[in-house]
This record gives structure tokens, C-alpha cells and sequence, in this order.
């Protein structure tokens, strides 16, 4: 009996997933080694990102109403399922200490200079501790709300930004080498699209199983379209100078001048990333403590929640000395350190299972 | 670093009490060692220890592969 009741529709998953891919991208920017060819990376990244799409989708339709870290048991085995399972999930915590080290440091250099980081992560560590610890239906109804208000905050702070565009920073095209928008390509696919990886654990849980393909693939589809809209807009705004600015992204809605009326709107986008930001954090230790407490067997997550929630924060602090250390870490080492976890286990297990011809009628009951 | 620690006390101490009335042993030693964990990380931060992992990683991978 799985530890986890709640079931979600498939419209909540998609806003909820939305929100979570979104989160920190919309902070460090996919795909900005590409330069003015960055859009056909993010282009190329979601095409990648969908074989990987795939491959979870497969997997979990292979074993209905079960996560990886079940899965894994019944492929692998007993003592070989936990250990690769206790990997994922170990990778499932890093990233959200990745994650909350990405919003620290935003919130630390943007809008909160003097707030000590302990009294940010206080706050941050309470508010998406509380929202995991409430499961995944709350969850999936919150992120539904946030998820619209902010796309659609976005969609008019980019509405605002129209007289400031200039389609010429993109010429002329492809002057880029092949090699580096391919590296940036792959970049994006893994971050952040590759990271909806997530989705094998939170994927068993939709009311309707049948929908569990389109729902994926409706959610990458329009989480690439909404990075590819920003992307295109901060370059266009902002050209080269765009890949030395730290946040991009935030730094243009600086520039709003519409009518004289609406100025200073930063706050209102700070706000808005914040709002994400919660979403992916209380997501990525939903996921962890649910993965952690089915390894063990144990009785409920939600008595996981909170002291993992403390220790993906202190990881956090630990992670890097500096922005500049962690955007080098996204751009050059992520790509390849994420593959294992992103591609490699889910690949492996869903081989194995086809090649055991798993799952036996007794082992899907 | 403090005010992480009192939190991580707190939660552990909310659910213990109902935690040992169930007889759940298996969830109390798993919460604890989380718990442990959490305050060793707090030590390591409190005593300044940074391996760079991060660094070595990103310098290996731009160093040797990129290049």
C-alpha cells in the first residue's frame, strides 16, 4: 500500500509541474553559452528533453501507480533496488539544495541585501516544509493557482517590454559554432527540463493513468515555450550584454517604462520568481522525503519532511562560495553530473524491466 | 545557522510523541539519523569546512572535456 493517498488531476500535475520547471530557470537563464542562438538551443533542448520524456512516461506506464523507488525494488531486486534508489534520491536532494542555493543567492544580491541568509532560509524552509508536508493534493492545488497567476504576471511584464525589443541583437544568425549551441542545447534539455525527472515520483499519483504521456508532454511544451519567450525577449532587450549580466531575466523588467505609469515592476517579477521558487523547493522535498520514507518502508513521510528540509538547507549553504561558482557549476558540470541520474537510472531500469519482462501479474498487483 | 537548528529540533520533537505511541520504531531511527545528519551539517558549517566539491567538478569537466 503506498504511503502516499492523495491523487491529483492532470490539469493540477501540469500547472504544479509548470511551476517546478520553470522555478529556477527563470533565474539562471538555459542555454546562455548560445549567445544570439540561444532560442534554437532552447528549441533543440526541449526535442531532447522529450526522448527522456518518454523514457519516464514508458516506465511508469510500464507500472502503474508505482514510483521509481518501488520500481526500482521490483527490477533490481531487494538489496540493488534500494541502493540505486537511494541514489535518485540522493540526487532528488541535491538538487533541491542546488535549488535553494540558486534562490538564496538571488534574494541575497537582489532584494534582501542585509537579511541574514539563516533568517531567508527560516522563512523559505517553513513555508515549503509546510506545503510538502500537507501532500501532494494540497500541492497539486496550490501550484495550480500560483502557477497561473505567475504565468500570466509574466506574460504582462513581457507585454510591457514590446518597445524595447530589438529584433537586430539576433543578427547575424548563426554566427554561433555548432558546437557551443549544441553544449548549450544539451545545457537546457538537462536544466531545466531534465529535471522532470521528478515526475517518476510524483507520476503515480494522477487520477487518470492513461493521461500521464499527454500530461508530460503538455507540460514540457509549454514550460519550453515560456523559457523560449523569456529568452528571446532578454536577449532581444538586452543582446550580448545579456551573458555577463547575472540575472538577465530580472535586470530587463528594471527597464519598464510603459506610459510613465508602470515603473519599478522588478519587485512584482522578484515576487513572482519567489512564488515559483516555492512550488520547486516544496516539490523537490515532497519528492525526497517520499522516496526516502518508501526505501525504509516506513509508516508516513511526513515526519521526514522537515528534517530533511533543514539538511537540504544547511547542504545549501555549503554548496557553493559564490554566484559566480554556481552559474560555472550549471553551465559546465551540471550537464554531465545530472546524466546518471536524469537518464542513466530510469534508462537501466526500464531495459531491465523489458528485458525480465517486467512486470509479472503478480509482481504489478 | 541557529535558528535552522532550533526549527530542525522543534520539527523532530512535534512528532516524536506520536511517533513512539504508535510504536513506530523504524520511523523514529530513520527521523533521528536525519536529524543527526542535520546537526553534523550544522558543525561542519559552524567550523568553516569546505571541500569544493562544486569547484573540482566544474574545473575537471571545462578543463579536460571542453577543451
Amino acid at each position: 500500500m503506498s504511503i502516499e493517498k492523495g491523487r491529483v488531476s492532470s490539469s493540477e500535475l501540469m500547472f504544479m509541474m509548470i511551476g517546478y520547471l520553470l522555478g529556477s530557470s527563470v533565474i539562471i537563464m538555459p542555454a546562455r553559452g548560445a549567445g544570439n542562438m540561444g532560442w534554437l538551443a532552447i528549441l533543440l533542448g526541449i526535442g531532447e528533453s522529450l526522448i527522456f520524456a518518454w523514457i519516464y512516461t514508458t516506465l511508469i506506464l510500464r507500472f502503474p501507480r508505482k514510483t521509481l523507488v518501488e520500481i526500482t525494488e521490483i527490477v533490481y531486486g531487494k538489496f540493488i533496488g534500494k541502493l540505486v534508489a537511494l541514489i535518485f534520491i540522493y540526487y532528488l536532494f541535491h538538487l533541491g539544495s542546488f535549488v535553494v542555493r540558486n534562490f538564496l543567492d538571488f534574494i541575497k544580491l537582489s532584494i534582501l541585501p542585509e537579511t541574514p541568509a539563516s533568517v531567508i532560509l527560516l522563512v523559505g524552509l517553513i513555508t515549503c516544509g509546510y506545503g510538502a508536508r500537507k501532500g501532494l493534493e494540497v500541492m497539486g492545488r496550490v501550484g495550480e493557482i500560483l502557477t497561473i497567476v505567475s504565468t500570466l504576471l509574466f506574460l504582462s511584464l513581457t507585454a510591457m517590454l514590446v518597445l524595447e525589443f530589438h529584433p537586430e541583437n539576433f543578427l547575424p544568425l548563426f554566427s554561433v559554432p555548432a558546437k557551443k549551441i549544441f553544449w548549450a542545447a544539451h545545457g537546457a534539455a538537462t536544466f531545466p527540463f531534465g529535471q522532470s525527472v521528478i515526475f517518476v515520483m510524483v507520476l503515480p499519483f494522477l487520477n487518470q493513468q492513461k493521461e500521464v504521456r499527454g500530461t508530460v508532454f503538455k507540460t514540457i511544451f509549454f514550460t519550453g515555450l515560456l523559457l523560449l519567450l523569456a529568452g528571446v525577449r532578454t536577449y532581444g532587450i538586452l543582446g550580448k550584454t545579456s551573458e555577463v549580466i547575472v540575472y538577465p531575466s530580472f535586470y530587463v523588467t528594471k527597464m519598464i517604462n510603459f506610459g510613465q505609469v508602470f515603473t519599478r515592476m522588478d519587485i512584482i517579477f522578484a515576487a513572482n520568481i519567489l512564488v515559483l521558487g516555492y512550488v520547486r523547493i516544496s516539490t523537490l522535498i515532497y519528492a525526497t522525503s517520499l522516496g526516502t520514507a518508501q526505501i525504509f518502508h516506513l509508516s508516513d513521510f511526513r515526519q521526514l519532511v522537515f528534517p530533511l528540509g533543514v539538511l537540504m538547507f544547511l547542504i545549501a549553504m555549503m554548496n557553493f562560495a559564490n554566484v559566480a561558482e554556481n552559474t560555472e557549476f550549471a553551465t559546465y558540470a551540471y550537464p554531465i553530473y545530472s546524466l546518471p541520474f536524469i537518464i542513466g537510472i530510469p534508462l537501466l531500469t526500464l531495459l531491465i524491466a523489458l528485458l525480465r519482462g517486467l512486470p509479472k501479474r503478480s509482481a504489478s498487483k | 545557522m541557529s535558528i535552522l537548528i532550533v526549527l530542525l529540533l522543534l520539527s523532530v520533537a512535534w512528532d516524536v510523541p506520536q511517533i513512539i505511541r504508535k510504536q513506530r520504531w523504524k520511523d523514529l531511527t530513520v527521523m533521528l539519523f536525519i536529524g543527526l545528519l542535520g546537526l553534523m551539517a550544522s558543525a561542519v558549517l559552524t567550523f568553516g569546512f569546505n571541500p569544493d566539491f562544486y569547484g573540482f567538478l566544474s574545473g575537471l569537466f571545462k578543463q579536460y572535456l571542453l577543451h
